[in-house]
This record gives C-alpha cells, sequence and structure tokens, in this order.
C-alpha cells in the first residue's frame, strides 16, 4: 500500500462491504465505548457526575439528518457534567437505562447497550478545535 | 401594576421558550408579503415619539446592498440642500439616534424600572438571548460583516467623509428582534410598563421588515428575504445558529440577490454556486483558514456532484494536490472498524481517512499536525479515549 491511490482503494473497498446490521453488545467495562459516526459512548460508574434530566432525546446537537443520534424510550437522558476524556468543549448528555436500550440514527447502524451509565463526547475538528458538526 | 415585578410565576416561566421561539419563526419566516402599511405607520409614530416631522417619503429597497449604497448617495446630494443643518443631521444620524432614543431606550428604561434584577436578566437570557442568537447573531451580524466588507469600500470611494459612514446607522428590523422578543415579553405576558406600550408597539411595527434608514427627509427600507438557511450548532441563546447552505446561498432576496455563508463562513457565490471550478492552486493561496477549509469541502471536478451536507471534497482535493502518505493500518479491530489512512498535505496539515463501520461512506478527518500514527491521529479527535478499549464501530 504505497501510494495514496492504493489505500484510498482499500478503504473504499472496506466501506463499500460494511456491516450495516445493528451492533449488539451484551457486556460493557467501565471505560469501554462504542463509537457511532462522530459521537462515543462511554460506560461510566453509575455515580457519574450528571446534570438535570433534558427533555430532548438527541444527543448531538443540530437541525441535521447527521445530528439525529436519538436515545430511545430506554434512556434518561441528562446535561453532562464531567467528561471521559480531553476538552470539555467535546462533552454530551450523560444518560441511564437499567434495562438497556437502543441509540439510533437515520443513516449509521443501530446501538443497543447493556444496562448502565453512559457518557457521550464527541469527535473533535482539529482545524476549529471544535466538536464535529456532523 | 404597581410596584416591581420581583418574580416570575410558574405559568410565565413555561411560556418563555416558547415566546421565544414563536418570535424566531416569524423573524426567519420568508413566506409572506410586509404588511408595508403598518410598518410605514410605525416609523411615523416613531418619527412622532421622537418630535422629528414626518415626511412619509418611503422608499422599499431589494436587500441590503442597495439600500446602503442608495442611502449614502442619497444623504450626499441631499447634504447640499441643507446647508445650515450639522452634518450629522442632515444625513439622517440624528433622526435614528432620535429614534433610538426616544422609543426603545425609553422603553427599555421603563421595562428596566418596573423589574426586578433577576427577573430582567432571567427574561432577558430565556428571550431576547434565545431569539437574539438564533436570529441576530446568526443572520444580522452576518449580514452586516458581509455588507461592511462590500459596500463599505464602494460607499466610501463615491461618498467620502461623514456621509460615507452614515449607512451603518441603519435600525435592524426583523433581525433585531431579540430585543423586541425580551422586552416584549414583559409587555405582554407581564402587564409591566403599559404606559410604554404605544411606543413598543410603534417600534416593533416599524421593525416589521428589514434593514431601515431614518432620515429626516425620506426612509429607506429593505424588504424581506426569500429564503434564510441556518443550521443549529447549540441548544439556545448567543451563537446557538449560524447561516449555512453548501448548495445555494444561504440568504437570497426577492430581487434574486443572493449572499452565501457554509458552516457561518462568509464566501463567494461561485464556492457554492459552481463549486467545480475551485481549484487546488486556489485553496493553497487562500490565506484565511476557515475559508480554505470550506472550500476544500466543496472541491471536486465533477459538475454533478450535490453539495449537500454529505459530501466531502477533501478526499479528492488530497489525490490531486499530491498529498503523501504519512501512516496506513487495518482500524481498531473492533466489530465496525476497517482500514484506515493517515496523509498529509502540501500545506503540511494532515488528515485521517477512513470509513464509520455502516453507512458506506469514507471520511476525511482534520487531526493535529502532530499526529504520526493512524491511532494517535484518532486518540487526539477522540478525546484522548484509549482505542483499545473501543468495543464496536458503525
Amino acid at each position: 500500500m504505497k501510494t495514496i491511490q492504493d489505500q484510498l482503494s482499500a478503504i473504499q473497498t472496506a466501506a463499500e462491504s460494511c456491516d450495516v446490521d445493528v451492533r449488539i453488545i451484551k457486556s460493557m467495562e467501565i471505560g469501554q465505548f462504542p463509537r457511532q459516526g462522530d459521537i462515543y459512548v462511554t460506560r461510566v460508574a453509575d455515580d457519574h457526575p450528571r446534570g438535570v434530566a433534558l427533555d430532548s432525546r438527541q444527543l448531538a446537537i443540530g437541525n441535521t439528518l447527521g445530528s439525529r443520534h436519538v436515545a430511545d424510550e430506554s434512556w434518561n437522558v441528562y446535561e453532562g457534567t464531567c467528561g471521559t476524556a480531553d476538552g470539555e468543549e467535546l462533552l454530551g448528555p450523560c444518560i441511564h437505562s437499567d434495562t438497556g436500550g437502543a441509540i439510533t440514527h437515520p443513516e449509521h447502524a443501530d446501538l443497543h447497550l447493556p444496562p448502565g451509565t453512559y457518557q457521550v463526547t464527541h469527535q473533535m475538528d482539529a482545524r476549529t478545535r471544535d466538536r464535529v458538526a456532523d | 401594576m404597581t410596584g416591581r415585578l420581583m418574580e416570575l410565576t410558574t405559568e410565565q416561566r413555561a411560556e418563555m421558550a416558547p415566546f421565544a421561539q414563536a418570535w424566531i419563526e416569524r423573524a426567519l419566516d420568508c413566506s409572506g408579503v410586509v404588511d408595508w402599511d403598518r410598518v410605514r405607520d410605525g416609523m411615523q409614530r416613531c418619527y412622532e415619539f421622537a418630535n422629528v416631522a414626518w415626511h412619509d417619503r418611503v422608499v422599499v429597497v431589494a436587500n441590503p446592498f442597495v439600500g446602503a449604497l442608495a442611502f449614502s448617495i442619497a444623504s450626499r446630494l441631499l447634504r447640499h440642500d441643507a446647508v445650515h443643518d450639522a452634518v450629522g443631521d442632515a444625513v439622517g444620524v440624528a433622526v435614528g439616534v432620535a429614534v433610538h432614543d426616544a422609543v426603545r431606550d425609553a422603553v427599555r428604561v421603563a421595562v428596566g424600572v418596573a423589574v426586578g434584577v433577576a427577573v430582567y436578566d432571567a427574561v432577558r437570557v430565556a428571550v431576547g438571548d434565545a431569539v437574539g442568537g438564533a436570529v441576530h447573531g446568526a443572520v444580522g451580524g452576518a449580514v452586516g460583516g458581509a455588507v461592511r466588507v462590500a459596500v463599505g469600500g464602494a460607499v466610501h470611494g463615491a461618498v467620502h467623509g461623514a456621509v460615507g459612514g452614515a449607512w451603518r446607522r441603519y435600525l435592524a428590523g426583523q433581525w433585531s428582534w431579540g430585543w423586541e422578543a425580551w422586552v416584549g415579553f414583559f409587555m405582554e405576558r407581564c402587564g409591566v410598563a403599559q404606559g410604554m406600550r404605544d411606543r413598543y408597539d410603534a417600534y416593533r411595527d416599524a421593525q416589521l421588515a428589514g434593514w431601515w434608514w431614518p432620515h429626516r427627509q425620506f426612509v429607506i427600507v429593505c424588504d424581506r428575504p426569500l429564503h434564510v438557511h441556518r443550521e443549529q450548532i447549540a441548544p439556545t441563546g448567543w451563537g446557538s445558529h449560524r447561516l449555512h447552505s453548501r448548495s445555494e446561498p444561504a440568504i437570497v432576496w426577492r430581487d434574486g440577490f443572493g449572499m452565501s455563508w457554509i458552516d457561518g463562513v462568509f464566501v463567494a457565490n461561485r464556492i457554492v454556486q459552481e463549486p467545480w471550478t475551485i481549484t487546488v492552486d486556489e485553496c493553497d493561496r487562500e490565506a484565511n483558514a476557515e475559508r480554505r477549509r470550506v472550500m476544500i469541502q466543496q472541491y471536486g471536478p465533477e459538475i454533478r456532484s450535490v453539495r449537500d451536507d454529505q459530501y466531502d471534497g477533501t478526499r479528492q482535493y488530497l489525490v490531486d494536490s499530491g498529498a503523501r502518505s504519512i501512516d496506513f493500518d487495518g482500524g481498531t479491530q473492533a466489530r465496525g472498524s476497517a482500514p484506515r489512512a493517515l496523509v498529509e498535505d502540501r500545506r503540511g496539515e494532515r488528515w485521517l481517512i477512513g470509513t464509520d463501520g455502516s453507512t458506506r461512506r469514507v471520511y476525511v478527518m482534520s487531526v493535529p499536525r502532530e499526529a504520526r500514527t493512524c491511532r494517535e491521529a484518532h486518540q487526539m479527535i477522540n478525546g484522548g479515549l484509549d482505542e483499545s478499549l473501543c468495543v464496536a464501530e458503525c
């Protein structure tokens, strides 16, 4: 894979043959995370700091299709107050479910997560030093 | 009402968000025809409150560029007939200030006296800032900046001196409605400062269209636009929205005149209307980093490619510009992971290229220049999460 064209071809081939089925995750340790598009959903302790309960189930800000990462009715959604990694500007909501539930998106595969508390964080755009605008 | 309003009721608090949302929707509604009789009547009442004689000469123009030029030129011409006036008065600056002081500020002061500081600030944040961020911050400020750049030089060359700068003294019409919503909530929902209701109503009516320039001998006022495209980037308040459209000008007025923004970055209309004309050299010459970023996103010689929010020309730009490979690996090894590449462009900027694992798309992500491997690059943009703890990608 010496040339960029070769590498891009390999990436394109992998993209076209990707697995579009729902990702069912039966167990997760604290600190583990799945990625759905440009959000990361990290398992945290149940006493992870959180803010007030939110009405919105959308986990990314915005009104575009790409921002429609939505926690289903299984989840309680709270304002995020404590990140899991660097950069508070990347902080998203904190979610909790006693039964586990899905995070859906109109384009990305759904995520089914086991019961517990999770902190959402966003990917960063290195050019703007802010969260990616999905 | 007697005494100061020191506390909002539960019902009043619950009304603030929908009240703000209604103002936002009205401010950005481009579907209706302006009720010009109501606007004229509002302007006349504002003049009367400001003790300025009403002339009944209201000229409607198509867009703010025309308005700024027309006001400057007309003011310059009329100045020769106003030799006994101070320059500011002759160009109408004094009229705008008088309206502002006698109506807007008078109402604001009356409301400030009638309510406690905590209530005043609570409504300012929940209503005024919500509308201001969604409308004035996103649209009015951006248009003001663009007109300042484009018209400022032209006007200064044609009508220099005090008159040349007078066009900046416009009243912002529908795009300043954060104030109207804030004060309106107190007037309409809390019943305070009713002695100023006539002034508030006059100012609100005069502001129902676009920018307007009050002059001692005329008013120039802009029509409302045909469409405004924004995107939301924060929940509410200042900075909540920005102008954005990748396939047509973000604002178009009824005469067909339009201006373009992508991700809130002001660009030439060609960048959205004829993006296939963008060249690699043009991208590399662009000194403004934000503008260069959106030009690269729009890049792509194929005319038929639709530039929607899913389109990203960065990959094609990197190939065409002769970018070099820094690293290539098989991904995180979690379910859904796939090969990825770290490349560097001609200016030394680095990009991580990969797929998300479920949409069949290839993404190009900007990463810090210090990144040496794909893994390092990903961890720099995911907030420092350890890739080995990733359980799935999609």
